[in-house]
This record gives structure tokens, sequence and C-alpha cells, in this order.
């Protein structure tokens, strides 16, 4: 049995494994974690997918004090602002377009009706999409027969403060903290297997279990194993990032329960907004725009004050060849790295985390737990890598070079073949192990513009009359729903906020 | 509407199969008329079906009691294996779970666990399934989360001739006929390679913008018109040859079906209301007819029993399903043996995924693509699954169960055996038919045990665990003494 779990680096990354560790491990197993202040980490992961909630439930965090401590808000989605064309605007939101009707979806009649121009837009059967709008939300459990209640959250949160607050509470589970800078790696000898790891200051730490969090210097996987990098840039060219806080304009600015990502001319900016500042930030292909323009454009639409010099982060998407090797998992971005677009980062994290516990070694390192890992991370990666294409390469555009970079170039054939299923009748090619599933891939499908050929055939079964009945009451039903729930800002209020909202309230 | 729907579908084949495609299509696409060339094969069958089966009988609006009336149906709580390994090993495979996951650990890994520590508690005495078809007990789960009986889950023994008389008295309108003449010839389309039409032994010739071949193992439309070639898996699965006979029984009814190992092959008992469906499954080669019908009428009074039925199968898959406008099922798109999955079951599952992905005439490549490349990946699941079910037999006696020991794996079983073996995980792939507890208790109910547990399960206290579980089997004992015997609730819920 693995006695000793030493992980190296303590961000996001460092942090949730040593959580989660010391959460589910036998207390004969200890973890400890070396960190170096010399070294910052990246802590600008501050957007969400609703899986963040499972991962916290595992560890059986309270979901208030979480919030209250890392400043964060509910996230019912993401707003995309000239993505299909300049002008345009979609939301990719946690939940569902309406019902399905007779075991056929309901995007499947939505295209019928929409034909002969019998329906709203699609995004207005979906709860989520309707709260956003009206910077609403409600603290409800997801509940699949109830159209008020058919959607999922996630947070926003400030990541530094998320690390802090998962350190606290690892330190307390027993988990070892170590302040130092790694700068000596030693293997055994014959099987290259990592042995000890030896800080600044002399000190030795061995281990039997090594975990590189260490970022994108992948310290042990990359410096120490040797194990390379697939570069992802032909197809995800962003490869730089501008980030800055912003403050508030005034306390009337709303919080809007969503992140924005608008495209520019050669990237896209985000803005998150959290209780107490916004997350922004400019991510770019330096091919294409300058890191000067870059910043002029962050600084240019931010929408309060900045609060601190903004910072430039320098990356390569793509993916580690191995994320297991011998005795060592690489987890974060050590890893790799795709973008941030849909908030995959986290997720992937997480992933991670739960796969080495479900294939957790013991002593002997049976290759068979190893390949299994590496099977499904790999896959894991590919498909997010496959949804995040998808936002690039459906577009209209064709005001910059970089935009008809994307929109011409040649993308992963397992995507291809997924925008022809789409286009021929609508229907999403599936895959069980998917991050996104359906309902994610319809609403980047519809909202970038692709509209298919035809529709499902077993849809003309139901008369139209009774379709447009249906159709229309699901949709008053959303709108009557979302009308009804409080603001994102009270939610947070009664729920979870520090001093900052209270103020906002009391005018 | 897109001017180039389907309006017309030939199906070859009204067997079973091509029954129950047209089935369901003419549920779901009641405006498609659908003619079936050719007369149903007489076999009198009994089908021992998976849970799933329900879902197809709802999607059909099918009435369960109605069905199975109809049907000389049983209920079935589990799969029963008799003498496998060896003479004398038994075990229950129950459709619900045994046990219950832990927080992220496994049932098995406490299993194991205990094993490892001279434990000799058998698995089964965890899943109330099992003990209630030990037992021959029925009854249906209940809805209610704090009754053990939440935990039942079950399928069903049906007649195939019977059932398929039902599928179609309730479901063939006047937009589905039968045409019971052979096939002289198929046209083509000079250009796109599409089927056109059929001609038959009459002279008529019929047209249709889509064709599907359930034609069983001749393929006449798909092999035989069209080319494509099977991927042949009698390697790693030797059985090629079945003999079937009824045996009459008015006792208890078994709420399972049974597989007996034999030194030749092995036996599949599949019980209906009166009669016992006995099949002994074999190699031709190792084993000659008239054997086979000595081992299966072996004890057996001459006056209890039907006329033997030889049928022969070979295990493999079509290379493609489906290919321009002409989908196979059943037989002539792949074959296995029926060791969990019986080939209708596997029909109901690619004609959901089929209307799925239904098509135009066009019969867009996109479409064709993702219906094989998922029918594929249940495919391979169900072969590896199957061919698990042989790793453990440990039997000297012949010639069948020897060879096979030496053969090289599919990777993808290969995968899950040695992730398995080191500590009870289970490698998991799109598609699968059988969820993750299901697979751990077939490998430990063949004897394959872990060597080691998931290490995640030491942070919960053993004896705790050990205290509810034993609470847990107490409460499936007390819950099967109140269960009605099967028989009686079949007596009670179909009156
Ligand atoms: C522009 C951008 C935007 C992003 N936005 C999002 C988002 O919205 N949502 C999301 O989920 N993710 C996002 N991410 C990703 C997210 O930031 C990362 O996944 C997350 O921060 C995890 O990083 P990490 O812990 O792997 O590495 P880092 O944060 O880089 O941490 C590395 C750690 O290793 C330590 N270390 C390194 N070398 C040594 C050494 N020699 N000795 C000792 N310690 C060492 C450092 O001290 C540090 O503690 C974004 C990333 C970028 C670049």
């Amino acid at each position: 049995m693995i006695k000793k779990v030493v992980i190296v680096g303590g961000g996001t990354a460092g942090w949730m494994t040593a959580a989660a560790l010391s959460r589910h491990l036998p207390k004969a197993c200890q973890v400890h974690l070396i960190e170096s202040d010399q070294i910052a980490t990246v802590g600008v992961g501050e957007a969400t997918i609703p899986a963040i909630r499972t991962f916290n439930a595992g560890l059986g965090i309270d979901e208030q004090e979480f919030m209250r401590e890392t400043n964060a808000t509910f996230k019912l989605g993401i707003r995309f602002q000239n993505w299909g064309e300049l002008g345009e605007d979609y939301y990719h939101a946690f939940g569902f377009y309406g019902f399905p009707i007779n075991d056929v979806s309901f995007h499947q009649y939505w295209m019928k009706m929409q034909q002969n121009s019998g329906a709203a837009p699609i995004h207005e059967y979906n709860m989520p999409y309707m709260a956003s709008v009206f910077d609403k939300f409600e603290h409800k459990q997801f509940d699949n027969d109830s159209i008020a209640s058919r959607y999922f959250y996630a947070f926003q949160f400030d990541a530094a403060l998320y690390a802090q607050y998962l350190r606290k509470w690892s330190e307390a589970k027993g988990v070892t903290r170590i302040e130092g800078k790694v700068t000596e790696v030693s293997q055994h000898p014959d099987t290259g297997f990592i042995e000890s790891v030896t800080l600044e200051s002399g000190m030795r730490i061995e281990g039997d279990l090594f975990i590189d969090c260490s970022g994108f210097r992948a310290l042990l996987m990359n410096q120490t194993l040797g194990i390379g990098y697939q570069d992802w840039s032909h197809w995800l060219p962003v490869n730089r990032a501008w980030a800055v806080s912003t403050a508030y304009e005034n306390k009337d600015t709303p919080i809007p329960p969503y992140t924005r990502a608008r495209a520019l001319t050669g990237g896209w900016q985000w803005r998150i907004p959290l209780q107490n500042r916004t997350g922004d930030g400019n991510v770019f292909s330096e091919q294409f725009i300058s890191e000067d323009q870059a910043l002029d454009q962050l600084l240019e639409n931010i929408e309060g004050k900045p609060m601190n010099e903004p910072r430039l982060l320098r990356f390569t998407t793509g993916k580690r060849d191995k994320i297991w090797h011998k005795n060592c998992v690489a987890i974060g971005l050590s890893a790799g790295f795709l973008e941030p677009l849909e908030s995959t980062s986290i997720a992937l994290i997480q992933g991670a985390i739960l796969l080495l516990i479900r294939n957790f070694p013991n002593e002997d390192f049976d290759s068979a737990t190893e390949h299994e890992f590496n099977r499904r991370m790999n896959i894991k990666y590919e498909e997010s890598r496959n949804f995040l294409i998808l936002h690039y390469h459906l577009t209209r555009r064709n005001d910059t070079d970089f935009w008809n970079y994307c929109r011409t170039m040649a993308i992963p054939d397992e995507l291809k073949h997924r925008m022809d299923v789409f286009r021929h009748r609508g229907h999403t090619a599936h895959k069980n192990s998917d991050l996104f599933i359906e309902h994610n891939w319809l609403q980047v499908l519809f909202g970038q513009g692709m509209k298919p050929e035809s529709y499902d055939p077993r849809v003309d079964v139901v008369e139209p009359q009774e379709v447009e009945r249906l159709l229309s009451q699901m949709n008053k039903d959303v709108a009557q729903a979302a009308h009804a729930m409080p603001s994102h800002l009270e939610t947070l209020a009664q729920y979870c906020a520090g001093d900052l909202i209270s103020n906002r309230l009391s005018k | 509407m897109n001017n180039q729907e389907i309006n017309r579908i030939i199906i070859v084949g009204a067997g079973i199969t091509g029954v129950t495609v047209a089935a369901a299509i003419a549920k779901s696409l009641p405006h498609i008329s659908i003619t079936l060339i050719g007369d149903g094969d007489g076999h009198s069958e009994a089908l021992s079906m998976l849970p799933q089966v329900h879902e197809f009988h709802r999607q059909l609006g099918l009435d369960e009691k109605e069905l199975m009336r109809a049907t000389q149906a049983s209920f079935k709580l589990a799969q029963v294996y008799q003498d496998w390994n060896q003479t004398g090993h038994r075990f229950i495979q129950p459709y619900g779970p045994h046990g219950a996951v832990t927080e992220f650990v496994g049932f098995q890994h406490f299993a194991t666990k205990q094993h490892h520590l001279g434990d000799k508690t058998n698995y089964a005495e965890y899943a109330l399934g099992a003990i209630a078809a030990e037992n021959n007990r029925f009854s249906h789960p209940q809805n209610d989360p704090n009754s053990i009986l939440s935990t039942l889950a079950y399928s069903l023994h049906l007649d195939a001739g019977s059932y398929r008389q039902f599928l179609v008295d309730r479901l063939l309108s006047e937009n589905v006929s039968f045409n019971p003449e052979g096939i002289v010839d198929v046209a083509l389309d000079e250009n796109s390679g599409f089927i056109q039409s059929i001609t038959l032994e009459n002279g008529e010739k019929l047209e249709a913008e889509l064709f599907v071949d359930c034609s069983g193992k001749d393929a006449v439309l798909i092999e035989k018109t069209l080319g494509v070639g099977f991927e042949d898996w009698s390697g790693w699965l030797p059985a090629n040859q079945v003999v079937s006979i009824a045996i009459n029984s008015k006792g208890e009814v078994m709420p399972y079906t049974q597989v007996v190992g034999q030194s030749k092959g092995y036996l599949r008992h599949v019980p209906l209301l009166n009669r016992i469906q006995r099949e002994f499954l074999f190699n031709s080669e190792e084993v000659s007819t008239t054997e086979a019908i000595e081992i299966i009428t072996s004890g057996l009074s001459p006056n209890a029993i039907s006329e033997p039925q030889m049928s022969e199968f070979h295990s493999g898959q079509r290379i493609k399903q489906w290919h321009k406008n002409c989908i196979a099922f059943g037989a002539a798109a792949g074959e296995f043996e029926p060791i969990e999955v019986s080939n209708v079951q596997w029909v109901q599952m690619a004609v959901k995924r089929f209307l799925n992905l239904f098509p135009d005439q066009r019969c867009d490549s996109a479409l064709v693509k993702e219906y094989n490349r998922l029918t594929e990946l249940e495919l391979q699941h169900i072969r590896d699954f199957t061919l698990l079910h042989y790793l453990s037999v440990n039997r000297n006696d012949h010639s069948i169960w020897k060879n096979w020991r030496n053969l090289d794996l599919p990777e993808t079983l290969n995968n899950k055996v040695s992730l398995f073996k080191v500590h009870g995980q289970l490698a998991s792939y799109d598609e699968e038919v059988f969820n993750e507890g299901h697979q751990a208790s077939t490998f430990i109910g063949l004897g394959m045990w872990p060597d080691g547990h998931d290490p995640f399960l030491d942070a919960f206290d053993l004896e705790e665990l050990k205290q509810r579980f034993n609470y847990m089997r107490a409460a499936i004992r007390e819950a099967v003494i109140n269960m009605p015997g099967h028989r009686q609730y079949l007596e009670n819920y179909l009156n």
C-alpha cells in the first residue's frame, strides 16, 4: 500500500488534490504538499462548470461558507458575444431546451415549428437562459420534472481564495504543507521511479507516489521524466492572456449570474463577476495581434477601474503525452492546458483526481492502472478540446485574419463527424464519457448559427397544433418561472454574502 | 417536412427480428409503409431478456400483463451458472445490485477485502435478486428507496413464437403488409449503388427507399447483394451449434435462466409458464448431432419433451451494420452466444438507436457512420463480456475448453481483466450494456477475485461496514421469506 503521497505545487490543482486525497485516503497514508512562495500560482481560474459541486460535496464542504470565503457568485452559464458573427449574442446556459415530447428531443420540434415561424427563439425555452438575461438566480436543486428547477449551476470565485480555503481544510485533515522550492529530483537508478525531491534548503522529501501540480513547468513530468507535450495550437491558436481584476463601477452595477466571453479581433475577453470585483482578461493569439495591442483592448473593454497591474500569461494549448508515468501523475496545468473559454481546467483537474481515486495504485504500480487512467484522461482532454475548437471554427466572421484562420482551419476528424451528424438532422453524436453532453453541444451549435437541413421525422407524428400548444406552454412556463425568481444579488445576500453585497442592497 | 423522407421500407425476413424492427418503426413513424418479405421462422425458442426489455415495451406502449399472458412469460431476476468453472461450481448473477456503494467505493471492494481475510460469505447473499431467485420467489421492485425491495431489478422470459405473434397483432397496421414470396432478384442503382427494388418469385417487383436485412445468417441484402463482409469471432467464441427441446413443466417456475456447464459445451434452461426450454450449445466439430441429442435428452422421459431442433450460428459481426440504404439487424448483423445477451434483446437495442438516427432517402453518410460506430462499440462489449465467462473455466475434460485457454484476447477485454485483477476496478467504455456492479459480480462469481481492494476502502471502519452489510443480509433473508413463490405470483398477477 502507498504510504506517502507527495504533491509538488500549491495552486488550485495542488490543493484540490490534497483535499480530495486527505478526505478519502486511509489515515495510514500521509499526504505532503510542497509549494514555493517564490513561484507564483496562475490563480486566474475563476469560472467553473456545475461538476465542481460534486467535488465540493464529496469533500463535505459547506457551500455557504465556501462561497463566503471565496467571494463566490453563482454561474448559470456563459454569454458569448460576437462569436457566430459580429453583433451576435448567445448563451451556453446550464440547462435544457424545453422537454422531450414522445421521447424525441425538444429541439427537433422546435426546428420544425421555427420553419413556419411558429416558435420563439430556442433559448427562450431554456430556464437558466431566461434567468440569466434578467440577472436572476434562485438557489434550487435540479428537478427534471419541474421546468422551474430544471437547471444546474456552478460558481465564479476567487481562485486564490479557493486554494487557501482548501489549504485550511486539508491541513485540518492532516495534510503536511512544506514551504520551499524543489531544486533536485532523484530517481531510482534502475526503474527511473521518483524517490525523493530536495528543496533549496537541503531538505529531502521521500515519497511513494508523486503528484506533479507544478503548473506549466511540469517539474516532475517533463523536466524529470522527460514526458513530451502534444501541441494543439494549430487547432486552438490562442497562446497568451492578459489578466486583471476590476472594481465594479458603482454599487448599482449588476452582478450577472454568468461569465461573459466577448470575441475580439485576435481572441476573446472574459469578464467573471465575483462578489467584490470582476476578473477580466484578454486571451489572444500573439501570431495575430501583438501583446501591446491586446493589453490596450483589454483596458478599453473593462467596465470599471483596474485594481492591479495586468499580468501576462504565456501558454501553448495542448496535452502532455502521458499524464501518468511510473510513480508520477500530472494534475492541472502540468498535464495540459486547453484555454479558458468553457472553464474546463478545473473540471479536468477534478476529473483527474476522481480517476486517480478510482484507480489508486498499490506499491507495485501495476501498468493496468496507469493504462486505464491515461486512456480515460486522453478521452477527456480530446473531447473538451473538440468542444472548444467548435466555438472558433463555427463562425461566419471574416473581419480579421484570426477569424479567417479559425473558420477555414482543418479540424479533428471526430469533431468534423459530430458537425456532420448535426448538420443533417440536428442529432448530436453522443459519447458517454463526455464532459459536455447533448444540451451543451446544442447550445453552441445553434448559438453559433448552424442550421440542420431537416429534423427528426418522428416529429411529424404529433399534430402541429399540439406541438404548438406544448411549445407555447413551455415558453410561458419558463418566462413565468424566471420572472418569479429573486435577483442574483438578493440570493447572494441571503445565502452567502459578505459586507459588500449587504452594502449594495442597503441603499 | 423534407421531401426526401422515406415512405417505403422493405424488410427482408419476417421472423422475430423482422417483426421487432417493423413494430418499432411502425410505432414511431406510422406513415411509412412497411412490407415484410418471407415467412416467420417456425422456431419455438424461449427468449431470456435483459431489464432493457421494459424500455422497449414502454416505447411501444405494451402492457406487461397482457404481453405476459400472451407469451407464456415468466419473470427473470437473475442468471444462474451451475457447474461452470468445474463441476459443483455455482453462482447467481442478479440484475439488481449487490450490497451498496460506499461513497466512491464499489461494493466489490468490501467483499474482496473480506474474502482475503477469510470470510466465506457467498457474494450472492448481498443481493436480494439473487436470494429471491435461489428460493424461487418473486415480487415487483418497489419505488420506496428505504425498502429493500427497491433493489430488485427484473426482466422477462418469453416464448419467441407467441411474442412475435403478439407484436404482429398489436402493432401492425394498414401500412404494414406481409409477403411470403421468396426473392429472386435485387436491383441496384447504377450510380449510387443503393438498392432500388427486389423481385419476388411470382415476378412481382417491389420498390422502396430503405431496405432492412433481417434475413438471418443468409444476409441476403447486406452480404449477398452489397458484399459487406463478416468479421469472424469463432476463434474466441467456440460454440457454433445449438440443439433445443421443450420440457413440460407444471411445477414451480424458476425466476432465472440457468446455464449449466458440461464437458462438451453447456446447457441453458429458460423457464416459461408451463415448459422449460432447454438448449445445448456446442461446437459441431467436437460433438456430433447424435451425441448432442443424447446429451440434451439424457434423463428425460420422451413423453415430456418435444422433438429436438438444431440450428447453427456463427459468432462474429458484420463489418458494417448499415451500408448505403440497407441496414441489417439480428443474425444478419452479428451473432454471439446467448450466455448473457440474447440476439433479440440486441435487436431491440439496435432498432432504438436506428430510430434515433433515422435517415432520409439519401442515407447521409454521417448518420450511417455514427450508427455503425455506436453499434460496433456495443457489440464489442457484448463479445468481451461473453468471452469473460470462458476465462475461468477450469475443465480438462474436453478440447472445446482446452484449446480455448491459449487464445489472445481482444485488447479491450485484456484491459478489463488485468485492471480488475489489480484491485477490483473496471475499465469502462462507451455503449456498455452492463453496469460496473454487474460486471464486478460476474468476475467474482467466476471466482476471479481481485488481488487487492481499493485502498480508499480502508478509510472506512471495517467493523461498521461489516455490521451494516450483515444487517443488509438479514433484511434480504427476511424479505425473501415474505415474498410469494414465483408461480403463485404469476398466477395472481396474470389473472
Ligand atoms: C488565462 C487563463 C485563464 C484561466 N481561466 C480559467 C477558468 O476560468 N476556469 C478554470 O477552471 N480554469 C481556468 N484556468 C486554468 C486554471 O488557472 C488552472 O487550471 C489552475 O490555476 C491550476 O493551475 P495549477 O495549480 O496546475 O498551476 P499553478 O497555479 O501554476 O500552480 C503551480 C504551483 O507549483 C508550485 N511550484 C512550481 N515549481 C515549483 C518548485 N520548483 N518547487 C516548489 N513549488 C513549485 C508553485 O509555487 C505553485 O504553487 C485559466 C488559466 C489561464 C492561463
